[in-house]
Formats: C-alpha cells, structure tokens, sequence
C-alpha cells in the first residue's frame, strides 16, 4: 500500500456541512468560556447570555435550513435526522433558550459564575441534540453523559444553597449509578450483534445471526438482547424520571434553580425520548424481544402513572407538585412508547410503517406540548417567585391577574382531558391515548384516563387557590419573600414575559392546528428552507 | 490449560471482588477494588487483547485508584459509619437482586449453549483465534474513521467535567465571591 | 549442544520448548541477576560522587576505595532485627513493601537489552553452538532470539502499567504505618506520582508517533539508520528521537525524577520534615526492599529513556557486522572461518554489553548529580510546575511532533508519487522541527516562565511563603 492510500484510509467520511448544528454550538460554547475569561469587568460579562442565545439561535436555524440528509445516515453512519430527532432538537434548543433567558436574573443575584453558567447551558443543548440525533449507542451514551454532567453542575452551581447542594449530590449519584446500568446494557447489547450502530443491530436482529471476523456465523442470543434492553431501559427509566425510578426528582427539582429544573424537564426527556424511540424501532422488529420489553415498558408506564399522580396529590411545595407531575406526565408518554413495541405483532409492512410514523408523531406532539406546557408554568412561578410552599398563590389573581390566567392555562392544558378549548395538553393526550386503544391496549388507555381525572384534583387545586380563595396577609408574605431572594434584573423580566406569552400562545395555536408541527418537519424534509 | 487459567483468574476476581464489598476498612475496599481491576485486565490478556487489557491498568489501577486512595487518606476515614435501621435492609435486597441477575445470567448463558450447534461453537472459536492478531491498528484505524465521531464527543465531555469541576471545587468566601489564587499571592 | 534440549524436551513437549525455557532462564539470570548485583555499587557510586561533590573523601573503609561499602550496607541490613511497629496495619504494612519491589522487578522483564537474533545470524549461531536447524534457525521453530525477557506487542503501555501499580506500595506504606509523617509522605507520592506521570506519557507518546509503534523493539528499529551498502555510519545517531524530538526528551527527564521520587522531587521523603516519609516505620530487610526498589526503577526509566530517545542499545556509530565479519575472515586465511560467528557475537554483545550500560550510566549520573546540587521542591512548586508549565508544554510539543509525523509522511507520499527527494529530507525535516520545537521552548522559557518565576518570588519574598491551597490531611493521633 502506498503512503497515500494509507493516509487515505485514515480519513474519516464526514461531510462538514452535514454536522453544521454541531459545529455551531461547539464554537459558540467556547466562545462562551473565552469571553469568560477575557472579561475583566462585570459589566462585559453581562453580554455572555446574548452570545449563549445566539448560539442557540444560530443552531436552530442550521437545523432549519436543513445542512443535514433528511433520514439518511451522515458522519460515519454516527447520525440520522428524522422527523421526531430534527422537532425534538429544536425543542431542546427552545427550552434551553428559555433557561438563558431567565438566566441573568439568578446570576446576578445569587453570585453564580456567569461564564460557566452559559456555557453548561449551551453544553445541555449540545448533549441533548446529539442524543436526539445520533444512530449509535456509544455517540448516545456520551452525549447523555454531556447533558447529565451539565446539569449536575448547574443543579449545585449555586453553592451557598445548602438544598441546591444536596439536590446535585443526589441527582449526581443516581444518575452515576444509572449510567452504570445504561452502559452495562450497550454492552450486552454489543456482546449479542457485534455492533453499537443501530441500523446494523436492527439488520443483524433481522438475520438472526452474528457475522464474525473470520467470515462464519454464530447464533443470536436472545437472552443477551433482553438483559442488554433491560438494563439500558432501566438506566433510561432513571434520567426520564419514570417511575420506580424517580426519587431523585422532587428533590432535584425542589432544590435546583428554576431554570435548570425547565432543561431537566424538558431537555432531557425529549433527548432521552428521542434516543429509546429510535432503539426500539431497531430492537422491535424482532418478535421475541418485542413480547418481552411490551410487559417491561407498561409495567413502568402504568407505575408512573398511577405512583406519579398520587404522588402530586399531597404535595403543597409548587416545584415537588411539577416533580410528580413530570413522572405522570413521562408515564403516559412510555405508554406510547410501549405501543411502538409491540405494534410489529400486530401489522405488516407499510401498514407498519404508517403506525409507526403516527404514533412516533403523537410522542412527539406530547412532548413539544408537554416542554411548552411545563415551561409555562415553572416560568411564571419564576417571575412571581412562587416556588415554594403553594400557600403562596392564595388569591393571586387579585394581585397579578394575568400571572394567575397564564398559570391557569398551563395547568388546564397539563390536566389535558375534557375541557375547552382545546389546548396541547388535550391534543398531545387526545393522540396518544388514541393510540393505545387502537392497538388494544385498552385497559392501561382506561387507568391512563382515570389518572388523568385524578390529575386534575391537584392540578385545579392550584387554579382554586388562585382564583377562589382569600388573598392573606401570609401568602403575601411568603410570595415577597421569595421574590426578594430571587429579585431579578428589568430586562431579563420582560424578555422572560415575552416567552412566557409566546408559550401561552402556543398551547393554543398547536392545541387548535396539532398539524402545524409537522408542517416545519415537511418544510424541513423538502429543503424548503435551503 | 487456558481453562484452568480462567477459572483460577475467576475465583481471584470473585474473591477480590467480594473483599471490596466486605471489607469494613476503606483503604483495604479500595485495595481490593485494584486487585479487581488487575484482574479484568489479566482476563482481557486471556481474549489476547493486550491493548486493552493495559489501559485498563494505567487508567483504573494507575490513575482513578490512586486518586480514590488519595482521597480516602485525606479524609482518613478509619472508623466505620453505623448504618440508619432503614438501610439495613438493603443488603439483603441488593443481594436477592444480584443472585438473581447472576441466575439470569447463568440461564441464559444455558440456553445459549444449549441451543448452539456444534459448528457454531466451532465458528466462535475460530473467531476468537482469528483475533489473535496484533489488534492495536485495527482498533486505532475505527478509532478514527467508524468510531470517530464518539471518540470526538469524548473530548467535549472532558471538557465539560473540566468546567463542572473547577465551579464546584473552587473556593468561595462568604459572600460566594470566588478567592483567586493571585489575589492571595499578590 | 543439541542433545541437551533433546533430552530435556522429553519432558515438556519437545526441543523447541526446551530450548525457550533454557533461553528464558539464561536471559532471567543474566538481566535480573546482574542487576541485582549492581545495586550496591550504584549505591557506593552514589556516595563518591556526592563526596567528591561536597570535597571529602566519602565511604573508604571497606575494602579498597571502599569497594565493599554497598554490599556490606546490605549485609547490615539484611541481619538487623524485623520491627513492627504496635498500632500499624498488619497486613497492609507487610504487603506494602512487595507491591514496589514487585512491579519494579517486572518491568525490568521489558527492557530490550540487545538487538534480535534472525536470519542468517540466527542460522550461523546455530552451526556454531551445534543445533538442530529445524529447531533454531531462520526456518526452524524458533527463529527470532530477542536480547529481552518478554516482547510483547504493546511493550511501552506494559511499562507504564506496571511501574503505574508501583504507586500503590509507597501510598499504603505511609497509611498502613499509622504515623502521621508517614502519611503525609504517602499522599505526597500519590499526588507527585500521579501528575507527573501524565507529563511522561506526554513524552512517551512523542516517541510512538515518531516510530508508529508501541513495541520497544519496533521505537528502537525506528532509530536505526539506513547503510546504503556502506560499513559504517557515521552519523548513525542523528537518527535517534532525541533530535527530533528534543522536548518530549527532557520532558521524560523531568518527569523520570518525579517518578521515581528522587531529588529534587523527594518530597515523599524529606529528610528535614518527615523523618524518612514513608519508610519511617520501616527497618532491617524490608526496608531495603524500598531501597532496592528505587534503585531498579532508576534502572528502569533510564532504560527506557535510552531505548525512547536515545536508541537503546545502538551505538552512536553504525557498523554493518556482515562485511566486518567478511573482513575479519579475509583477514587470517583459510582454516578460520569460524571467525564469523564470533564476529558476529561481538557485534550483537556490543549493545547489551558497553553501550546500552553506558546510556545507563550516564543517566544515573544525572540522577546522583541532581542529588548532589539541586535543592528540594516545596509541594505547591511541584504542583505548579507539574501542571502548570510542563503539561501545557508537553500538550504543544506533542501537537509538534504530531507535524513532524505528518511532514515525514507528506514527503513519503510525494516521492511515491514519484517526487524527486533528496535521500537525506526524511532526516533533514525531523531534525530543523526539532530545532524548531526546541528554540520555541527556549523562547517560551524566556518570555513567560522566566517572569513568572520572578513574580513569584518576588511574592514570596515578601513574607507570604507558602500557599494555603495544598490539600492536608487530617490525621487524628
């Protein structure tokens, strides 16, 4: 072989377009740190949040105008852009834009290092979106490390809050143990195919049999499969905060500062979302694993839901409530998720593929309503400082009528089913419980339903206490309490109003038109923006 | 003979293993946690893969170990923590858990062996023998073409723990104000 | 000859099984115990030259010049009474002493001490010690012979692992002995062992792009100069990686003294502060297993300074054995060709016998003449100059020498594309990077370390000494 050809050999086959969103935000997070570090004085370091958003910014629209083969596999087979990953990342971008922009007010005054802070957002971003997109677990694995590791800092990053402490230290641990779990499963999952890529799983599951070097073939171990699903599900189960897995989150969540606890839980679950949506299209093509990973992922669903919901019902701090709501909230989407599984059992070929699509849209859908829905509510509990105890909201409306409407609307839309108008909530439930039942699944959509009416009790309970009871003297107290510890600067206000209302805005517009989504996705898909 | 090697390796790693679970003295957990990782890597030697089997011993005997020693002397912890009554349990729990992994384990190592051919025992055998070949270039040319992106991704984590690091351990005064070492000097 | 192996393969399979056996136990005999032997003049060398250093006259009781002074050191030693100290950790304690002596005798398994026997020298070896040459011989069982306990694929990672594991015996001696001095010397030894060894894989790794691999024999074929059909090269040692990569090498100095504790990064140990450090506790034959183990790994990493920089057992003049075994038989007439083998045999024992030694020696000379100038770091310079200056320094040296892999393989590419090259560029553009990387770390020393240094100073002078960000322990007795 000659020198060339051997140089050759050694050139990976990216595309450089093709990992635009990448590059961006790579660059635009060092930009962070440098302009960190060559700031002097305070005041430079006040425009970090705008080069964070930027960059942010900038990846959405790289993701827009569509640098990325639409559903092939680009970098080495590492990534694939379909419609759920491409919605998905730009959400994650969205919300971690809404984290930025709450951003200054904390920094300033609790003292939080400002570089480090904008620069652990945009690597939350990163990770996330890496994760979404990527078609091979050990890219997956890494890229969930980098968002989990983000947060953990960013969790604890207000170190003279002795619960933010806590909070991370608990959030770090467990989710060590479950990236423990996450990786042993990628093992054994590599140990059966021979592969971490997961279209060459999927062909590999769809032989039969593992090519070995030497040019001969061994048997599929299906127990190996099985056990690799079940720990990797298991760690998964861990960072979406499904239930039995979710102790950690009311305490992460009391704990952490509010625009952090929005990318936990948002961010996070849509990347973590969008990755076991994308394994289980590869592992369930085989019937022996889709019989098995059915029972494993209701099982979680149905405790989520029920243990979620319960769980919220005796909460009275806000952020615990908005913890076991996630759970729920999670449960009805692995509902959909376990949909997907076993769907291979019942229908064939293009039939297949359509349900397929549908039911990976309705995740979608609830996801993007579900991030809207709770951003709108941590928000607004960020701007009148109603974090704490949910004493505080007695008689809100009195005091700051359009706050207590906006609330009211995430709440209703959170509560989803059977009141008008229709909002995201409604729809996103509306879809996926429509799912279960067609694929008879008929007994958990029921349990899912009946959870939903006991969510309402806490959820409503919220919008009483708003409108319907006494403005006291205490709640008064409590609410100014709170908004002297996280009194925030004037214009960080307004831009975080300005989203709160976009948010509200959309409950509405996807909850009237839930197409319109998939509109930007078919834009996407025809280069329409190229 | 490679048989006997195995399971003499096996019983030394179980044991090891054993000794970091069992062992109420912190330094000497730690040092089983080494023997641990000394022996994974004598196993990989066995699957001929020397590569492997030696960054295994500089990354976790050589550097990860040293630091958790460091740690554990530093903060000199030789008396045992009593353990709260509600985790007491826990030990049988996490014991009833991992048996019954292990017998999964065991189960479907069974029906693996069971349901296999002859040939196809043959095939893996022959594919274990076919990697007795100096792996350090195939490893290195998919490090940096197939796997390329992951191994990229590494560093941007690095990076990330680098950052995490240096907020959580960086000294504070009172007020949350950082104390920079300069400051100190000068 | 060959009846020896046949009788002894009756028992384990063969001749050729024999035969490896024999060879491995002659090679662990010689290297092992050779070493062994020479520990005690190291330390009577030691001693000279700090003597003279200091102007007196040093150890000269003992035999004549005092020649008998190490070996009787050790006799003293190895007749004192064991002590255990009450209190300490009993089986910590005793493991700790074996876990350093351990991994430093096995290292010196690695150390390729001459060149590889093959081919047509393997073949004449063979005639002349009367063996079969369907067992040895360039197409027999065996046909390479390496001057080297092991070879192993990935020999420099084994290295790196195994003396990484050396680490462990000096922290468990300082903790297992329950002393608080004792302690502090361990957790020095960790920390110091641990960040300078990422300073020398630094270096290591400049060497491995250069030659391409992590085989000792392969980093050492790498420095071998091409003959072109001459009988010698002069200028064979402009070859060797020092030249190309002239910081990696000091580099691998600097981190070669932080690694095996010794002045002036003996911090582990410090005379005046901690009473002996780790060792305080320790006395008789266990002590001396720290003593020996020290010494052996100086013998180590000089070796694998010579066999990384310096060419290992290669002389700094090229000779090519054939055409002077050709000429030594032209020389006396008929009946001698036999000369050629021992020709041969000259050739081969040239490297393992004077000059691999000799880039020994002259590397314990640094070490014993750094101990007899240089004072001791505090903790925080060591922490400073480990991290601060010598891993940003070696992070760029290493992106350096990955250009000058780069250069080389441009040039390889182009005259396969049928470039018209000079025989001499390959060399020509290694040398010039190196120079380059060198000056850039001169001007770098110049105009950044140089000021910092003096700020610092400047700092201390006026009164603050030393820093209160250096982790110390709390040690409860």
């Amino acid at each position: 072989m000659t020198t060339l050809a051997l140089i050759q050999a050694y050139v990976p086959n990216i595309h450089p377009a093709h990992i635009m969103p990448f590059l961006v935000m790579l660059v635009g997070a060092i930009l962070c740190l440098i302009f960190d570090a060559m700031s002097d004085k305070q005041g430079s370091r006040d425009l970090l949040p705008w080069v964070a958003g930027s960059t942010l910014v900038a990846t959405i629209m790289s993701l827009l105008i569509g640098f990325m083969p639409y559903n092939r596999l680009f970098a080495e087979e590492t990534f694939r852009a379909d419609t759920f990953s491409v919605l998905g990342s730009i959400t994650i971008m969205l919300a971690c834009l809404l984290a930025v922009i709450m951003g200054p007010a904390l920094v300033s005054r609790r003292n939080i290092p400002s570089g480090e802070f904008y620069t652990l957002i945009v690597f939350v971003a990163f990770g996330g979106m890496t994760m979404a997109l990527s078609n091979e677990l050990l890219t997956a694995f890494i890229a969930l490390e980098i968002m989990s590791l983000s947060l953990y800092v960013l969790t604890g990053i207000d170190r003279r809050s002795s619960r933010a402490s806590e909070a991370a230290f608990k959030y770090f641990i467990l989710g060590a143990f479950a990236s423990a779990f996450l990786v042993l499963g990628i093992g054994f999952i590599f140990g059966a195919t021979h592969t971490t890529h997961l279209h060459e799983i999927a062909a590999v599951l769809g032989e039969g049999s593992v090519d070995l070097v030497n040019g001969g073939a061994a048997a599929l171990n299906p127990i190996w499969i099985f056990v690799g699903f079940a720990l990797l599900f298991v760690g998964m189960c861990f960072k979406l905060s499904l239930a039995p897995f979710h102790m950690w989150a009311p305490d992460v969540y009391e704990g952490a500062n509010t625009p952090t606890v929005v990318m936990i839980a948002t961010s996070s679950k849509i990347a973590a979302f969008a990755l076991m949506v994308h394994i289980v299209a590869a592992l369930a093509r085989w019937d022996l694993f889709a019989e098995g990973a059915t029972y494993l992922v209701g099982f979680v669903a149905l405790v989520s839901m029920i243990w979620g919901n319960l769980g919220a019902l005796v909460q009275s701090n806000f952020k615990r409530m908005m913890a076991y709501s996630s759970v729920a909230q999670t449960g009805y989407m692995a509902l959909a998720l376990m949909v997907l599984i076993a769907l291979p059992g019942q229908l064939e070929g293009a039939k297949l593929a359509a349900a397929e699509e549908a039911i990976k849209n309705a995740i979608v859908l609830y996801l993007v309503g579900y991030t809207v829905m709770s951003a709108l509510a941590l928000g607004i509990a960020w701007l009148i400082g109603g974090e704490g105890h949910m004493a505080g909201y007695r008689g809100l409306v009195f005091r700051n009528p359009i706050a207590a409407t906006g609330m009211a609307v995430a709440m209703f839309s959170l509560v989803g089913i059977g009141f008008t108008p229709p909002t995201i909530g409604f729809m996103g439930k509306f879809y996926l419980f429509k799912e279960a039942v067609q694929y008879n699944f008929t007994a958990l959509a029921a349990i899912a339903v009946v959870t939903s009416v006991i969510s309402a009790f806490y959820y409503l309970n919220l919008v009483v206490t708003m409108f319907m009871r006494e403005e006291t003297e205490e709640a008064g107290v409590r609410l100014a309490c709170m908004r002297e510890q996280t009194f925030r600067l004037a214009s960080s206000d307004a831009l975080t109003r300005v989203a709160m209302a976009s948010c509200t805005a959309l409950i509405f517009l996807l909850g009237f038109f839930p197409n319109s989504l998939f509109l930007i996705a078919d834009a996407i898909k025809e280069g329409f923006l190229r | 003979m490679e048989l006997i090697i195995y399971y003499t390796l096996f019983a030394i790693t179980v044991g090891f293993a054993l000794g970091v679970l069992l062992n109420k003295n912190t330094v000497k957990s730690a040092m089983s946690l080494v023997g641990v990782m000394i022996c994974l890597a004598a196993n990989f030697l066995l699957m001929r893969q020397e590569f492997v089997a030696f960054i295994q011993i500089i990354v976790y005997a050589g550097a990860i170990m040293v630091l958790f020693l460091f740690v554990i002397m530093l903060l000199n912890l030789r008396e045992r923590e009593t353990t709260p009554w509600y985790l007491r349990s826990t030990r049988f729990w996490g014991g009833a858990l991992g048996l019954t992994f292990f017998f999964v384990m065991a189960w479907g190592l069974q029906v693996f062996s069971a349901g296999t051919t002859e040939p196809a025992m043959a095939a893996v055998q022959a594919d274990l023998a076919a990697r007795n070949t100096p792996e350090i270039t195939v490893l290195s040319t998919k490090m940096i073409t197939h796997y390329i992106v992951p191994f990229l991704l590494t560093s941007v984590l690095l990076l990330v723990a680098v950052i995490g690091a240096i907020v959580m351990a960086r000294r504070q005064d009172e007020d949350g104000n950082e104390i920079l070492v300069e400051d100190e000097v000068a | 000859m060959q009846f020896l192996f046949d009788f002894l393969g009756q028992f384990i399979g063969g001749p050729a099984n024999a035969f490896m056996v024999v060879v491995a136990l002659i090679k662990i005999a010689l290297i092992l115990g050779g070493i062994l032997q020479v520990v005690p003049f190291i330390i009577l060398f030691e001693r000279k030259i700090i003597s003279w250093v200091q102007d007196r006259p040093g150890p000269n009781r003992a035999g004549p010049w005092g020649v008998l002074h190490g070996i009787l050191d050790g006799a003293k030693l190895f007749f004192k009474e064991t002590i255990t100290p009450s209190g300490v950790d009993k089986s910590l304690y005793l493991l700790a002493p074996v876990i350093v002596v351990i991994p430093a005798f096995v290292a010196l398994c690695l150390v390729p001490v001459g060149p590889i026997i093959e081919g047509s020298h393997l073949a004449a070896l063979a005639n002349f010690f009367g063996l079969d040459p369907a067992m040895v011989g360039p197409s027999g069982q065996i046909n390479r012979i390496a001057f080297a306990i092991t070879n192993p694929n990935v020999g420099i990672l084994y290295v790196l692992a195994i003396t990484s594991v050396g680490v462990y015996g000096i922290t468990l001696a300082g903790w297992a002995s329950n002393n608080k001095w004792s302690l502090l010397g361990g957790i020095r030894a960790s920390a110091q062992m641990i960040s300078y060894e990422i300073t020398l894989s630094l270096a290591i790794i400049s060497a491995i792009l250069l030659s391409g691999s992590l085989n000792l024999y392969d980093i050492i074929g790498s420095q071998t100069a091409p003959m072109n059909g001459a009988s010698v090269n002069p200028l064979a040692f402009l070859h060797w990686h020092v030249f190309a990569a002239p910081v990696a090498f000091l580099l691998f100095i600097v981190a070669m003294f932080a690694e095996t504790n010794r002045v002036p990064f003996d911090l582990a140990e410090a005379e005046p502060e901690l009473t002996g450090g780790f060792h305080t506790e320790y006395s008789s034959m266990r002590f001396a297993l720290f003593f020996l183990a020290e010494y052996v790994n100086m013998i180590i990493v000089s070796a694998m300074c010579s066999t990384l920089f310096l060419g290992g057992y290669l002389g700094p003049v090229m000779l090519d054995w054939d055409q002077w075994a050709q000429w030594a038989s032209n020389l006396v007439p008929p009946q001698t060709a036999g000369l050629y083998p021992l020709v041969v045999i000259a050739g081969y024992l040239a490297g393992p016998a004077v000059i691999f030694p000799a880039k020994i020696a002259f590397f314990l000379f640094l070490f014993i003449f750094a101990r007899a100038t240089l004072p001791r770091f505090r903790y925080d310079q060591l922490m400073n100059l480990g991290w601060k200056q010598l891993l940003p320094i070696g992070l760029v040296n290493f992106v350096l020498v990955a250009i000058t892999v780069g250069i080389d393989l441009a040039i390889r590419a182009g005259m396969d594309g049928g470039l018209e090259a000079n025989k001499h560029m390959l060399l020509t553009s290694k040398l010039t990077l190196g120079a380059v990387t060198l000056a850039l770390l001169l001007i770098y020393d110049r105009f950044v370390l140089t000021r910092n240094r003096q700020k610092m100073l400047a700092s201390e002078y006026r009164g603050l000494g030393a820093r209160r960000d250096y982790p110390t322990p709390f040690v409860a007795s």
